[in-house]
């Protein structure tokens, strides 16, 4: 890769980065469209995607953000209020931003669809904003509105009119005495209703003078000034005021001065130096821009922290930010892997007998170090894999509202619990199953229209809840709607026709509601475009028990459901319960284990063709004898000398058979790769501190096996 | 209002409410007032004052009115300052 | 599972020019493989069993924290297993990028077999099936086999053989 290579990957990079950023805000952003923050944000992202995309010759994206920006400028001022249908078109602009972006990228020279419609819809919007007297016809705008863009840029230096003033104020710019001052060059632009709002001159001008000299004052009177039977004082015709102030203060007392003005008005201060005034009027045909330090000034509302700097904002952003280095997910496993060898063998130095039997204080004492440092590296680098589920939570709110859009129900989603943290490789798994389980929630969930809601005595808009939390070494998310809740009579109709369910068989409602789950169940009488794409709830379960967690559903009919995710809270390691089963060492997930136990005899029972079972507190469970199950010797271990565990599983507890409890010890999961495959009572494996491999016995599948009906 | 030999003189000091009202006054006598006289000792209370004169200049061109002549005013409170019209 | 990126290209330059081998002895038989297949050579060490595996993979064994399957060669060859002992090597070979471990009765010299010296594998007569044979070598220390890895174990084979018991089962 030669350099250029590279700082275009990087260029990509911090595109993506910033339009992955940008996404949820704009989500945020239709919650709650005056929160000038997240304008804010949205608009210096896009602002750098402008500069990075001209530096790069992206010149469709440059285009188009250009405009965006222009759009989002305007709304971050005080008192903009952003209405929603704007707020979606900032939704449909970021889109087409997307898309430009990908097309880009891809070296593709053409344009996304709707690339001219959307821009041209920024451009009427732009132009309305800034000059509301005025209808723009629709058709003529991409030429007619060049002008009024420009006016939002139009805050350079007045050469003419400053020069105007040294000339009528009789400064002189050479005086030493003023050295150090600074003249500051105020513009405000006013609007039509200010003295309504209390506008009054004196009162800022009294201010300024106490920061230091007026030199001089430019009014504007608007020449739309009425004639004297249309006059009155309501209406301001005073356009604008140009100021220059001699002053050694800072521009932020400057700005100070304009807290007190009624909002709305668009103040801009440049900051002239005298040495910039005198290089101005010695070259007073060419305009040394550089020369000119200008800062453009939005006068907010008093609430607001004042007037922000544009340069100020972006230093401030960046502070904000923290620093973080990107890392290869691939590293990071390479990693993890060293630090699992080096776990293996420092438990290999502290469990050897020679260095036992030397008995040194000292080496003791080190090996100590060693073990403590061995594992808070371990626990730092497993901290490294963890993020928080924020982001992909942010995502199905876009997901919410594009189906609420559809369905045309209306939806709130509140989110709870975002910063719970879980496994990087687990939060890139989850989405999929997350978005069909929302979909299936409005979908299905809430009630088709807002009449019915009421009539159910509740509120027209529809709620769900997604929540995100740890439960122990667990991390559960929950989606949680008000709406119908589950049906179980039109559930066991359809498992019926289906042939899922058998006639005359009776069915708790948990067993009805995990028909739900089975391949080719869906209880849509039409196939949606939401939620009818041929891939049911059976999908969504697959891909749960795939990260070795669980489903649940609860239920009330007419009140609503909660579908509740349960997961470890990390692929790379469980809670295992160490077991031997004649010589070999297996590992039980202690999340699925009820108690261990050792069996009373007559307790247990042979049913002939169906395998032994156990009363265990009154409830009889099938015995699944390890070593058998997993061919390891063919030698019978006698009940007396075994232990019995109790699992838990949704399907039903059961008991399996080891010949002892040898500990507790948390374990770095490894997978059998090649193995893997077809040995479904297996999940994987870890190295032991011995170096020794165990086997981790995988509940889910052992629970199938005993439902294939094999153990006899 | 004072008006004297055709010669309308506004305090700088006259507020909001009292240019309303003097709008109304002067056009019942805008085709007899030849000359608008601003008397700014004591400062100017309202910038509307500048507008009334723009819009009094409007509607009868023929009025004298110095202070909008004036290319440098020193006004107090203000200071030195330029008045236009602009569209 | 370990895969292992190969770091060095097997392209053939010259066909006449000398290949190194690895030799190893089957039932006092000389076999060999390519010596660019072959990560390492390790003593037999403790191995984990793994249930429901084709009879030839015995389990699997910890290669410095890497989980690596091993067959025994013998029981893909269909011959009579031995016994463990301290000869008994396991050499780490690469099969489409990944690691396997081979189990064999002991590993003899690195050898220079030049393509002269290769002949097609006989069609019969020998004590395995010639399928995992690539050639045959007449070299200066008697007849040696050289053996295509891949045919030993590859993963389609791998799942083949365990849809087979799966079935029987």
């Amino acid at each position: 890769m030669n350099k250029n290579d590279r700082v275009m990957e990087i260029f990509l990079d911090e595109c993506k980065e910033i339009l992955s950023e940008i996404a949820p805000k704009l989500l945020n952003l239709e919650e709650t469209p005056n929160d000038k923050h997240i304008i804010n944000d949205i608009f210096r992202g896009i602002h750098t995607l402008k500069g990075n995309a001209n530096s790069f010759g992206f010149t469709k994206l440059g285009g188009f953000v250009h405009y965006f920006e222009d759009l989002l400028s305007i709304y971050r001022k005080e008192g903009m209020v952003l209405e929603k249908n704007e707020a979606d078109l900032f939704i449909r602009a970021f889109d087409i931003v997307e898309n430009v972006f990908a097309y880009e990228e891809a070296g593709r020279n053409e344009y996304p669809q709707n690339y001219d419609k959307i821009l041209n819809e920024i451009k009427v919007a732009l132009a309305i904003e800034l000059n509301p007297q005025e209808i723009i016809p629709v058709v003529d705008i991409l030429e007619d509105i060049s002008p009024y863009i420009k006016y939002e840029h139009n805050e350079k230096i007045n050469i003419e009119e400053l020069s105007d003033m040294l000339k009528k104020s009789g400064f002189n710019y050479e005086d030493k005495a003023i050295e150090n001052q600074k003249i500051y060059n105020i513009v405000m632009n006013l609007d039509h209703d200010i003295y309504l709002r209390g506008y009054n001159h004196q009162i800022f001008f009294r201010l300024l003078k106490e920061l230091g000299e007026i030199l001089f004052s430019y009014y504007v009177i608007d020449e739309n000034v009425p004639y004297l039977d249309d006059f009155n004082t309501e209406v301001s015709f005073v356009k604008q005021i140009s100021l220059y102030l001699l002053s050694d203060a800072d521009e932020m007392d400057i700005q100070d001065v304009f807290e007190f003005i009624a909002e709305e008005h668009e103040i801009s201060i440049t900051t002239i130096t005298l040495n910039d005034i005198q290089n101005i009027m010695q070259k007073k045909e060419t305009r040394p821009k550089e020369l000119i330090h200008e800062t453009k000034v939005i006068v907010e509302n008093k609430s607001s922290p004042a007037v922000i700097p544009t340069e100020e904002l972006f230093v401030k952003s960046t502070d904000k930010v923290k620093s973080t280095i990107r890392v290869e997910s691939i590293k990071l496993d390479e990693l993890f892997d060293s630090i699992g060898e080096l776990v293996i063998a420092q438990s290999y130095i502290s469990q050897n007998e020679q260095i036992h039997a030397l008995n040194n204080n000292e080496l003791n004492q080190y090996l100590d170090m060693l073990g403590k440092s061995t594992r808070l590296i371990q626990s730092k680098v497993m901290g490294l894999r963890m993020v928080a589920i924020k982001d992909t939570f942010l995502k199905m709110k876009r997901v919410v509202r594009d189906v609420s859009i559809k369905t045309g129900k209306e939806i709130e989603l509140i989110l709870s619990g975002e910063d719970t943290e879980v496994d990087k490789t687990m939060v890139d798994k989850l989405s999929e199953p997350l978005i069909h389980l929302l979909r299936n929630s409005v979908d299905h969930g809430i009630e088709p229209s807002a009449e019915q809601r009421v009539s159910a005595g509740k509120e027209s808009i529809g709620n769900i809840w997604l929540s995100a939390s740890h439960r122990g070494s667990s991390f559960v998310i929950e989606i949680r709607d008000d709406g119908r809740g589950i049906d179980t009579k039109i559930i066991l109709q359809k498992a019926l026709e289906k042939g899922i369910a058998k006639a005359g068989v009776y069915y708790t409602d948990d067993e009805i509601i995990d028909f739900l789950f089975l391949a080719g169940f869906s209880t849509a009488s039409t196939i949606t475009d939401i939620s009818g794409r041929g891939v049911g709830l059976d999908a969504v379960k697959q891909s749960i028990e795939e990260l070795r967690g669980k489903i649940t559903v609860e239920t009330e009919f007419g009140i609503g459901s909660i579908f509740r995710i349960i997961l470890p809270l990390t692929l790379a390691i469980i809670d295992g319960l160490t077991v031997k089963v004649g010589d070999e060492v297996l590992i039980v997930p202690i999340l699925s284990v009820v108690e261990s136990f050792s069996p009373i005899l007559s307790n247990i029972h042979h049913v002939k063709g169906r395998g032994e079972f156990i009363n265990f507190r009154g409830e009889i469970l099938p015995i699944v004898r390890l070593n058998q199950l997993l061919n390891l010797s063919q030698e019978i271990i006698p009940f007396e000398k075994s232990t019995l565990i109790c699992i838990d599983h949704d399907r039903g507890r059961y008991v399996l058979q080891v010949s002892e409890l040898t500990g507790r010890q948390q374990v770095v999961i490894k997978s059998l790769g090649l193995l893997s495959n077809n040995i479904k009572e297996i999940s994987g494996v870890a190295i032991l501190g011995t170096g020794h491999i165990a086997l981790i016995l995988n509940i889910e599948g052992i629970r199938d096996y005993l439902d294939s009906g094999a153990n006899t | 209002m004072n008006l004297r030999d055709d010669i309308l003189t506004i305090n700088g000091k006259t507020d909001n409410k009292e240019l309303s009202a003097l709008a109304k006054e002067i056009l019942e006598h805008i085709d007899t007032i030849k000359e608008i006289v601003v008397s700014y000792e004591d400062g100017i209370e309202s910038s509307a004052l500048f507008s009334l004169l723009y819009s009094i200049r409007k509607t009868n061109p023929d009025i004298n009115i110095p202070f909008l002549a004036e290319v440098v005013k020193h006004i107090n409170g203000i200071g030195s300052m330029s008045l236009d019209i602009r569209g | 599972m370990a895969t292992l990126q190969k770091k060095t290209d097997k392209k053939k330059v010259n066909v006449s020019s000398a290949e190194k081998y690895l030799s190893f002895e089957i039932n006092e038989e000389m076999y060999a493989i390519e010596i660019l297949d072959v990560k390492e050579i390790i003593a037999m060490m403790k191995f984990t069993k793994v249930p429901k595996m084709p009879f030839f993979v015995k389990g699997v064994i910890n290669l410095r924290g890497l989980v690596i399957p091993i067959i025994d060669i013998r029981l893909k060859f269909e011959l009579q297993e031995l016994a463990y002992n301290e000869r008994t090597t396991i050499i780490i070979g690469i099969v489409d990028e990944n690691l396997i471990g081979f189990i064999v009765d002991r590993t003899a010299d690195v050898l220079n077999i030049s393509q002269s010296e290769m002949a097609p594998p006989p069609k019969f007569g020998t004590a395995i099936d010639t399928g995992f044979l690539k050639y045959m070598a007449k070299t200066s220390n008697g007849v040696v086999m050289i053996v295509d890895l891949k045919k030993i174990f590859s993963e389609a084979e791998l799942h083949n053989v365990i849809e087979i018991e799966k079935n029987k089962g």
